[in-house]
């Protein structure tokens, strides 16, 4: 091997580089925890990042001597939560943390996992999920030189607003987290992130799911032209999620429509309050394709009706629907359903949550891999470098674009 | 104010659970009830109004909010589809002394996850708990929490790379603003290390349980010598021993031998069994613990007692929990190895178990209203902590009535 030869006239040296030239010291070396419910999740995450820090030692292997612990063919840090019969818990680690840069990963919302509480089997709820969260961080005990929590689908995110005598409870989960010496928090696609005033000093990462969400569609569909705004219209199903709608029609300079509710803000049922009507505001979708971009798809009611409008009242051609989060409190019949009749055509979830095997297996879903973009982030972060570049990467999707408009030409000359 | 005092009285400061307490509430009481206690708040509730109306001095009869027809207030926990949750109180809670009542054992509680009706396990009335305490923050003049099992209390020490949960949980409540946590008979007191500064009372119910004995047993004697309290392991022995003492009854412990290395089914599995005692033969044997978890330990026990011929034996538990279910202790009932188990109202009883012939249910709700009402006036509590006074007037009384039958 040659010495070192990467030039140090870079300008952007705290960058995060693709190519591994990141040269600021580390946090020490990783440790992944996977909580019960994200270990699929994580042994993918793990395996890429062996493959990112492999090539990084391939062409600098200096790194290998400069920092202990870099190139490890399993970076995962074994954790036990043992219940007892009540069904109060407490978490062990298995192996050493000290000096390490722990990353925990935590899904709220997998409801498979079970465990055994009064000899019934019980689902793990969100609840279960968080304090297994803060056992697991009571067990590193301060011995982690840096402790990352990664929660993709933040917990409580919902509750993130007070209009009567309620609680605030996604604030006091922050609040929680940093109490206990948690350097970081990542999150993905947060429903509003605004509850980043719970800890000023501490911040969480937002990490955006569109440009992953973005390329998959851009490279599902080769037959749809990306950059034609009379056939295309993106959706924003609710008026909280005009922006994140807006960012994808600024990036393809596609027009917008949405959905506006009129909602019964005086009652509440089944912890919502009730919709009463619907009003769109936008151009004639009429033989267009609508693109519904939303960060969480629930008991898929809502998203159904609206795909329904926009078939059937609205004229659309297609319906595709992206969300971060497939949640499915109803399981996948709603959606089945609407696929049946033709509302639907494609629904594109992240891995970010956790899935039942219907929902893989579905012909209508799409599942959008995290977990290599999850291995940079680690790597990125645990070399402290900045993440910008990771978090915006509109160029790449220009680049797409600009395949997908070639293809367009091809398609159209092979059609003359 | 002009307030009632006791003449000549040096003690203003002592709770007095039959007369006026001259020190002045802090705000009207609010019981809040989580899901799964609201029976036994019910009975508070119930024994607060009765208190309340025997006060006499007017001062006190006139502050508001002092005499009520119900102390509740209404809140509720509203679930989303996801199983995240949000609480919501339905009065207002300004100015007012919250005492929250907490269940954290009640499985029977369950709410719609998914689609499915699920039990509500330990975390989930936890976070319940904590929600309620958001949704009332800074508002409420006072909150106080009322966990009469102690969420976590087991998880209080470390011998590897574990959480200490307990610890953790009480640093929560005290950082949300909790001022006073009442538990009872928790399984280590030491836990309250975790907050030094703000009020943990860990109650003891020797008094309720021994009044118990006296009223549900009634051919146990115990001013007799053919009485012995035996202690589950040597955790436990300070339990046992204050039963003892105050009886003046001979002790004996069991050992256990625990490898503490492993956790089989979420617990350490016990090695060997050791009894530490006199004779127990002919005699009347009591078994002092905190709770009964499954079961399984407090039956070794019994079996050993009965084949040192043991009279009969009862089990005196805190909280009855019986979390591998009845069938193993139907059997030793009619097997005759146990005769009876003593449990309190203050965790969740299946209606199996309120039914089991060999369960004796404690009811310490008006115990519960007496310690409410008594920090509501910032009263000592000593007097109702420290029962030997009472427990020695009891005795008495049962030996005179023993006196009279003869």
């Amino acid at each position: 091997m040659k010495p070192m030869t990467y030039e140090f006239t870079d300008e952007s040296y705290y960058m995060y580089k693709y190519d591994g030239a990141n040269f600021m010291d580390t946090n020490g070396p990783v440790a992944l925890i996977a909580l019960p419910g994200t270990e699929s999740f994580v042994d993918k995450v793990n395996e890429e990042l062996y493959n990112i820090r492999v090539k990084t030692v391939q062409r600098y292997p200096q790194f290998l001597s400069s920092e202990p612990g870099f190139l490890r063919s399993s970076y995962l840090a074994k954790n036990e939560i043992a219940r007892f019969s009540s069904g109060e818990g407490k978490a062990t680690l298995k192996s050493t943390v000290r000096g390490h840069d722990v990353y925990i990963f935590c899904d709220v919302t997998n409801h498979f996992e079970t465990y055994n509480m009064f000899g019934m089997k019980v689902p793990y709820s969100p609840d279960d999920h968080f304090q297994n969260l803060k056992r697991t961080i009571l067990a590193t005990s301060a011995k982690a030189r840096h402790l990352s929590v990664v929660m993709p689908y933040l917990y409580e995110g919902r509750q993130d607003q007070r209009s009567s005598r309620e609680s605030l409870d996604a604030a006091n989960v922050l609040k929680e987290l940093q109490y206990m010496g948690v350097h970081n928090i990542i999150t993905f696609d947060p429903h509003d992130s605004r509850v980043e005033n719970a800890i000023p000093l501490l911040g969480i990462e937002n990490i955006p799911t569109s440009f992953r969400l973005l390329s998959a569609l851009i490279e599902d569909n080769p037959q749809i032209n990306f950059s034609n705004p009379d056939s295309l219209m993106i959706i924003s199903p609710d008026e909280n999620g005009m922006q994140r709608a807006t960012y994808f029609t600024s990036i393809l300079g596609l027009p917008l429509g949405a959905f506006y509710r009129e909602r019964d803000c005086q009652t509440t049922v089944d912890g919502v309050n009730p919709i009463i009507n619907y009003k769109f505001l936008g151009d004639d979708l009429n033989g267009r394709t609508a693109i519904i971009i939303d960060d969480m798809i629930n008991s898929a009611e809502t998203v159904t009706k609206t795909a329904k409008r926009l078939k059937q009242e609205l004229g659309a051609k297609h319906v595709i629907i992206i969300a971060t989060y497939p949640l499915l409190t109803h399981g996948t019949e709603p959606l089945d359903q609407a696929y049946a009749e033709g509302l639907v055509d494609k629904v594109y979830g992240t891995n970010l949550c956790a899935h039942s095997d219907e929902l893989l297996q579905a012909p209508w879903y799409r599942d959008v891999d995290m977990s290599s973009m999850t291995a940079e982030l680690i790597d990125a972060l645990n070399h402290q470098a900045s993440i910008s570049g990771i978090l915006d990467q509109t160029s790449q999707i220009m680049e797409m674009l600009e395949k997908n408009r070639e293809m367009q030409k091809f398609m159209e000359l092979g059609n003359q | 104010m002009t307030k009632h005092v006791h003449p000549a009285d040096q003690n203003y400061y002592a709770y007095d659970q039959y007369g006026d307490n001259p020190m002045i509430p802090v705000g009207p009481i609010g019981l809040v009830s989580l899901a799964g206690i609201e029976t036994f708040t019910t009975g508070v509730n119930e024994h607060l109004i009765t208190r309340r109306e025997a006060y006499s001095s007017e001062s006190d009869r006139e502050l508001p909010g002092f005499l009520r027809n119900d102390y509740r207030l209404g809140a509720v926990i509203d679930r989303f589809q996801t199983g995240e949750g949000r609480a919501l109180l339905m009065d207002s809670v300004r100015g007012h002394d919250l005492f929250i009542l907490c269940d954290v054992m009640n499985y029977s509680v369950t709410y719609s996850f998914y689609g499915e009706q699920k039990p509500m396990t330990p975390d989930e009335h936890f976070a319940d708990l904590k929600r309620i305490i958001l949704a009332a923050s800074g508002k409420a003049r006072r909150i106080n929490v009322i966990m009469p099992f102690l969420y976590e209390s087991r998880q209080h020490r470390r011998s590897s790379r574990e959480s200490l949960d307990c610890a953790f949980m009480l640093e929560e409540l005290d950082n949300l603003g909790v001022e006073n946590v009442i538990t009872f008979d928790a399984h280590d007191p030491r836990v309250a290390n975790s907050t030094p500064t703000s009020g943990f009372e860990s109650i003891p119910l020797t008094y309720q349980m021994l009044k118990a004995i006296t009223n549900r047993i009634p051919d146990l004697d115990l001013n007799g010598d053919n009485l012995m309290f035996i202690s589950p392991d040597e955790g436990a022995i300070n339990r046992a021993m204050y039963y003892s003492s105050i009886l003046n009854a001979p002790l004996g412990t069991f050992y256990k031998r625990r490898d503490y290395t492993q956790i089989v089914d979420g617990r350490n599995p016990i090695t060997a069994h050791e009894f530490l005692g006199d004779d127990v033969e002919g005699k009347d044997v009591i078994v002092v613990d905190d709770m009964i978890s499954s079961g399984d330990s407090m039956l070794d026990i019994a079996r050993e007692m009965k084949e040192r011929h043991a009279r009969r034996v009862f089990c005196v538990v805190s909280f009855a929990l019986f979390t591998s279910g009845l069938d193993h202790f139907n059997q030793a009932y009619k097997d005759g190895l146990i005769d009876g188990v003593l449990g309190s109202n203050l965790t969740y009883r299946s209606p199996e178990l309120l039914a089991a012939p060999w369960f004796i249910d404690v009811d310490c709700s008006k115990f519960v209203a007496l310690i409410i009402d008594a920090i509501n006036h910032d009263s000592s509590l000593s007097t109702l902590v420290n029962q030997t006074a009472k427990i020695t007037k009891l005795l008495e009384k049962t030996k005179q009535a023993e006196e009279v039958r003869k």
